[in-house]
């Protein structure tokens, strides 16, 4: 076999060169090709990346200023449930006090006027009393039954010995009884009454019979109690002082 | 090569810088951002918990007096003193503002006969709106010789 070599030997090498020259040119752009992408790629990463972290921190640091607001939620709530609970504590079974105190009221006593201050814990009474021992009773009553502590009479008022007139100024406790009042016969009567005749006075002394046969301390009982008390056309002897 | 000079210095550096300063920022930040965790998780629990006060706090104020019930609230009063036979009297003071409500003392000067006015303080009671009766006052009331009894209920309402 015959092997011509024709080309002369300057163009081979330029042809070899060529050759180099491609590839390399090849070589660099698939390099700059890869490159490239590479670059996108960390781009994209560091763009992601940069976003995913503002976006936390902007939402941590939303979080962290919520929290402040979550502290004067609180602060508010914490406030409003206070009051809540002082208006809760500050309610008062007006009726059942109200009956309570009426059951510890001897019959002979008259009281004119009254008043309940349950803010203050006071109460104040202007009564008439029949007897010095009508007043005595209404005392030990009052005390025993754990609406007033204590009070004196002066000395002036126990030489008295009918129709006293007197007017109870003391702390108070409002409390309601806590077990049924036993029946006695200074207890269970009126309240409000502006009559001294004797019949208010019997039918006072009537209605603690009724009173103690039914069950102490039920609306209804007070309801009774209060309405016969009330109800009767009685004439006044002794007015509001 | 130029443009991979220029993508070296303008892309691939910043950004491996700034990828570098994040991972620093991160690690640096990771006691921080395990507290803020655990923040958001609390903060989850304190709203389930603000919700559920909330609404047992709402079932009390109910009974607070709104603008729309102003009306409602007084015709409520007059109409159950007429009901019991009572001539009664309301005057109602100026509100004051309570944490996130207002309260104003309300004064109520009634009528009749003793055993009505204590079914007042009863039904008072019933009624939907938050009444707190402060003191009662007792006098006899009409003429001499009648049964009738005043009573002045003096009281504090809410309002939301």
């Amino acid at each position: 076999m015959i092997k011509l070599n024709l080309v002369p030997e300057y163009i081979k090498n330029d042809q070899k060169l060529e050759r180099i020259l491609a590839l390399n040119i090849r070589a660099l752009l698939i390099l700059c090709f890869g490159f490239f992408i590479a670059s996108g790629v960390i781009l994209y990463a560091q763009l992601s990346l940069q976003d995913a972290y503002d976006d936390f921190t902007a939402q941590s640091n939303l979080i962290a200023d919520n929290s402040k607001d979550y502290n004067n939620k609180v602060a508010t709530l914490n406030n409003r449930i206070s009051v809540v609970s002082k208006i809760k504590l500050e309610n008062f079974d007006w009726p059942a006090f109200l009956e309570h105190f009426s059951q510890n009221i001897p019959p002979n006593i008259i009281v004119n006027s009254a008043s309940f201050n349950h803010v203050n814990d006071f109460i104040s009474l202007s009564v008439i009393a029949k007897t010095r021992e009508d007043l005595l009773a209404l005392r030990t009553n009052l005390v025993a039954s754990g609406i007033i502590s204590s009070f004196e009479f002066p000395v002036s008022i126990m030489l008295q010995k009918e129709n006293i007139k007197f007017e109870i100024n003391s702390q108070a406790i409002f409390s309601l009884p806590q077990a049924p009042v036993a029946s006695s016969s200074t207890t269970t009567t009126a309240v409000i009454t502006a009559s001294t005749s004797p019949e208010i006075i019997t039918a006072s002394t009537t209605i603690k019979k009724k009173t103690t046969k039914s069950k102490k301390n039920s609306p209804k009982n007070a309801t009774t109690t209060s309405n016969i008390l009330t109800a009767p056309e009685a004439s006044s002897t002794n007015g509001i002082k | 090569m130029v443009l991979i000079f220029c993508s070296m210095f303008f892309i691939i550096l910043p950004s491996t810088d700034k990828l570098t300063s994040i991972n620093a920022t991160v690690q640096a930040d990771q006691g921080e951002t395990e507290n803020k965790k655990s923040l958001i998780k609390q903060s989850d629990n304190l709203n389930i918990g603000i919700k559920d006060v909330e609404t047992k706090l709402n079932e009390f104020t109910s009974g607070f007096i709104s603008k729309a019930d102003e009306v409602d609230f007084i015709y409520t009063l007059e109409n159950l003193g007429n009901k019991l036979n009572l001539k009664n009297n309301l005057s109602i003071g100026e509100k004051k503002p309570i944490a996130t409500f207002q309260q104003s003392d309300i004064q109520i000067v009634l009528q009749g006969k003793y055993i009505d006015e204590v079914a007042y303080l009863s039904e008072i009671k019933k009624l939907k709106y938050q009444i707190t009766v402060n003191s009662v006052n007792f006098t006899q009331g009409g003429a001499s010789g009648s049964d009738s009894v005043n009573m002045t209920v003096f009281a504090t309402v809410f309002w939301q």
